[in-house]
């Protein structure tokens, strides 16, 4: 094999006769930063799981990886991770979920050593902690008094606590805020170390790693140069993947008169103000976009403008009126759409739902069908219609509450970060369903921590600066 | 992480003081159900007195001459804080059967249903724990198995029922200790395993779930893809959440298991509260009763929170103030 960091050969992983991963073979070069991109279920988070040794004894896991010059076999899973622990250092999803809850931050970053039975050194700690811009008294406090951001940098620190070449990474900016994305893929390449990085996001690869692979089927679809992956000469699968996630914005809206005003809002938790005073303005057909860090106010925010929140300061207009709103005038997206339906309800029902409550009534079978026609416009025609919530992908669950929103027809449409948990195919289907929306007259505001999607998708966009963070 | 793990003690103070008001108030809830047992029981205390110690054809003298005695004649309100004040005394009134205090001859009993109790506790706390760590540790292997066969079995059989065949078959068939013990301690060990093993069964199931849980979950993933053994991955970063659950459902059980301990006492004949308990049930002596009710609610409440403290010192989530990250 060569000189790379990392060099897989042959690795196939299968779980009865489903073949997740077949006959994989890449090389990870020293000091490279390798993307593996894909959409849900591609099999790239197993191609690194099976790296780490994590698969379940149920998967069947063939092939060769050679790292730090040691041959090893990825199907003996206990010695795999013991050789693992010096040469490849593995970051995380989610960094609330990578740490204990009931450990501080410090115990997290020194279990690298005591994994392996060794002491841990203090002066490297301190000196991850100088390059990472970690702040060494937060160290002793527990994970969740830290930030999404700043703890993801703790569990890099942990990563590289003994040193490893290479470093591995599943989603490691996903639950993250934009800006702290960027400084994440910083620090994971931080000294020309070797990184492998699991990503459904095109476009932040492109511009933080050096190479792309895309991931179709548990095989390579498509290599190409992380600087060329929305050039025209890219490879024909890449740029299906690009144009696949590229997101429509909806038509510009009317000049009717604004359905909402603020005017100075002030919101506060405890006595604190979460953002300073707030000014805008909704027009029917418009897609605002509200873009903050974490704990800036913005799902405050949504709660303040669906009424439910009385403002601290400052007015909250409709129609040009002080009132709160109208039944049916106001409706909410949230991020997880599964836990805002009945799980016992066929999706047909959950779509139709908005139909009952009007001072039209419907007959059950004019219901069934306004819902069947608004699933299929949202691209569940072949769906069945009386299937669970629960039994749908994540993406069709979020596509089924906004076609159920669309028959709802709200005045003020209030989507509270829709897309966090999709692929960028669902994202871009949801985002579709969502322009529908507004292009048939509802305002609708939008929250994310993503900017470059809103900036993309939205006619404005507000950004919520906090008055004052208490964690870093 | 010795240390550190005390270093976020900010919320310390103020969620032990929350702890300790719940269980103050709680004792004092208590003690107003106990106390009403008498008053609320049907029938004229004095007749129930006069009951228990089988006077057949009271004069009016003796009536008038009890009434006084119990401090029967007075406003109900007087009479609870009469009795509360003699419980912080360590006054637990006159047993209508005896005439003597209730609070000497508990005394004199205690220390032995207070041993059994606090064995048995500490069987079933050590057997449940190391059988849901094995269990996990060889999940769906034959130690598993095995586990999970003995908590079957023991949750269905009761106690008495295993304490008649431990009887029968380890002091009869192999003839370790006596029938008739009279406070040998080879009986004491034999009815704490008794019922500290049965008791164990629910907890090692619920323990061994919650802990398979936790070593699917992301944390215990990091820990293996750097390297630690399963066995460290168990004891550090899976046992500690996983202890929580656990350690409710043992502090709501100890008030089963107070309850629990005369019957086995009888079988055993161990000489703890248990005969005193049940002789004072049968003439219906209310205040050897209401006297054993207290001390277990007391007991109860003080394991809770002990509990409680417990699940604190786990989980520092727990020792923040309440507003915070959402």
């Amino acid at each position: 094999m060569s000189a790379a960091a990392l060099a897989v050969r042959g690795l196939s992983v299968a779980y009865g006769t489903a073949v997740v991963v077949r006959d994989l073979s890449f090389d990870l070069q020293p000091g490279e930063v390798l993307a593996l991109v894909g959409l849900s279920g591609c099999g790239k988070t197993t191609v690194l799981r099976a790296l780490l040794g994590l698969l379940p004894p149920s998967a069947r896991v063939d092939g060769r990886l050679r790292a730090a010059g040691e041959d090893l076999a990825p199907n003996d899973r206990t010695a795999l991770r013991r050789r693992l622990g010096h040469a490849i250092g593995f970051v995380a999803q989610n960094p609330f979920d990578a740490c204990a809850p009931h450990r501080s931050v410090r115990a997290h970053i020194e279990e690298a050593w005591r994994a392996l039975g060794h002491r841990p050194d203090p002066a490297r700690i301190a000196a991850l902690c100088d390059r990472l811009g970690l702040d060494p008294a937060m160290l002793d406090r527990f994970p969740h008094e830290w930030s999404g951001g700043m703890l993801q940098r703790a569990n890099i620190a942990a990563a590289l606590a003994l040193d490893p070449p290479v470093v591995l990474a599943d989603e490691p900016t996903s639950a993250v805020d934009a800006d702290n994305a960027k400084a994440v893929m910083a620090c994971l390449r931080d000294g020309g170390r070797s990184v492998l990085v699991v990503s459904h996001d095109l476009d932040l690869m492109a511009r933080t790693a050096n190479r792309i692979l895309l991931l179709e089927n548990g095989r390579i679809a498509a290599e190409t140069p992380a600087g060329q992956a929305y050039a025209e000469t890219a490879p024909g699968p890449i740029r299906t993947f690009a144009r696949a996630a590229a997101l429509v914005r909806p038509p510009e809206p009317s000049a009717a008169p604004p359905l909402l005003e603020c005017q100075d809002l002030v919101l506060v938790r405890g006595a604190r103000p979460l953002f300073p005073p707030l000014s805008l303005r909704l027009r029917p057909g418009e897609v605002l976009g509200v873009v903050g860090p974490s704990g800036s106010g913005k799902s405050s925010l949504l709660a303040a403008l669906a009424g439910r929140l009385p403002p601290a300061a400052g007015l909250i207009l409709r129609d040009g009126a002080e009132r709160p709103p109208r039944r049916g005038e106001v409706l909410t997206l949230f991020q997880n759409a599964l836990s805002s339906m009945n799980p016992r309800w066929p999706i047909e029902r959950v779509v139709a739902e908005p139909l009952t409550v009007g001072p039209v009534r419907l007959a059950r079978a004019a219901r069934a069908a306004a819902a069947r026609a608004m699933l299929a416009r949202q691209g569940l025609a072949e769906v069945d219609p009386g299937r669970r919530p629960w039994q749908l992908s994540t993406g069709q669950t979020q596509r089924v509450t906004l076609a159920r929103a669309a028959l709802a027809r709200p005045r003020l449409l209030l989507a509270d970060e829709p897309t966090s948990a999709l692929d960028p195919r669902q994202r871009c289907l949801a985002i579709e369903g969502l322009a529908r929306i507004a292009a048939a007259g509802s305002a609708v505001v939008l929250v994310s921590h993503d900017r470059g999607m809103l900036d993309r998708v939205c006619h404005r966009v507000v950004t919520l600066d906090p008055c004052s963070t208490m964690r870093p | 992480m010795n240390g550190s793990r005390f270093a976020g003690a900010r919320g310390w103070p103020r969620a032990l003081g929350r702890i300790g008001l719940q269980a103050g108030l709680a004792a004092l809830g208590a003690s107003v159900l106990v106390w009403a047992m008498l008053p609320l029981a049907p029938g004229d205390p004095v007749d129930m007195i006069l009951a228990a110690r089988r006077i057949e054809e009271p004069t009016a003298a003796q009536i008038a001459e009890l009434r006084a005695r119990f401090g029967l004649d007075l406003p109900l309100w007087q009479r609870y804080l009469h009795w509360l004040g003699g419980v912080l005394r360590g006054d637990l009134g006159l047993s209508w059967r005896t005439g003597e205090p209730v609070a000497e001859a508990l005394l004199r009993r205690l220390p032995a249903t207070l041993q059994l109790v606090g064995l048995s506790l500490a069987v079933s706390v050590v057997w449940s724990l190391a059988l849901a760590l094995i269990a996990v540790r060889w999940a769906g292997r034959w130690p598993d198995r095995l586990v999970m066969a003995y908590t079957r079995v023991f949750a269905a059989i009761p106690a008495f029922v295993l304490a008649l065949l431990v009887l029968q078959f380890v002091v009869v068939g192999l003839g370790l200790g006596r029938v008739l013990s009279g406070g040998a301690g080879i009986t004491l060990v034999l009815a704490a395993v008794v019922l500290g093993i049965d008791r164990a069964a629910g907890w090692t199931q619920l323990l061994r779930a919650t802990l398979a849980e936790q070593m699917a979950r992301g944390p215990a993933d990091v820990a293996r893809a750097r390297g630690a053994r399963e066995a460290r991955i168990l004891a550090v970063i899976a046992l500690p959440p996983a202890l929580l659950p656990w350690l409710t459902a043992l502090g709501i059980s100890v008030g089963g298991l107070i309850g629990g301990a005369p019957v086995l006492e009888t079988i055993f004949t161990w000489p703890g509260v248990g005969a005193y308990l049940l002789q004072a049930l049968s003439v219906r002596d209310v205040p050897v009763i209401q006297a054993f009710v207290l001390i277990a609610v007391l007991a109860y409440v003080a394991v809770s929170s002990s509990v409680d403290a417990l699940a604190l010192l786990i989980d520092p989530r727990l020792r923040a103030p309440r507003e915070g990250r959402a």
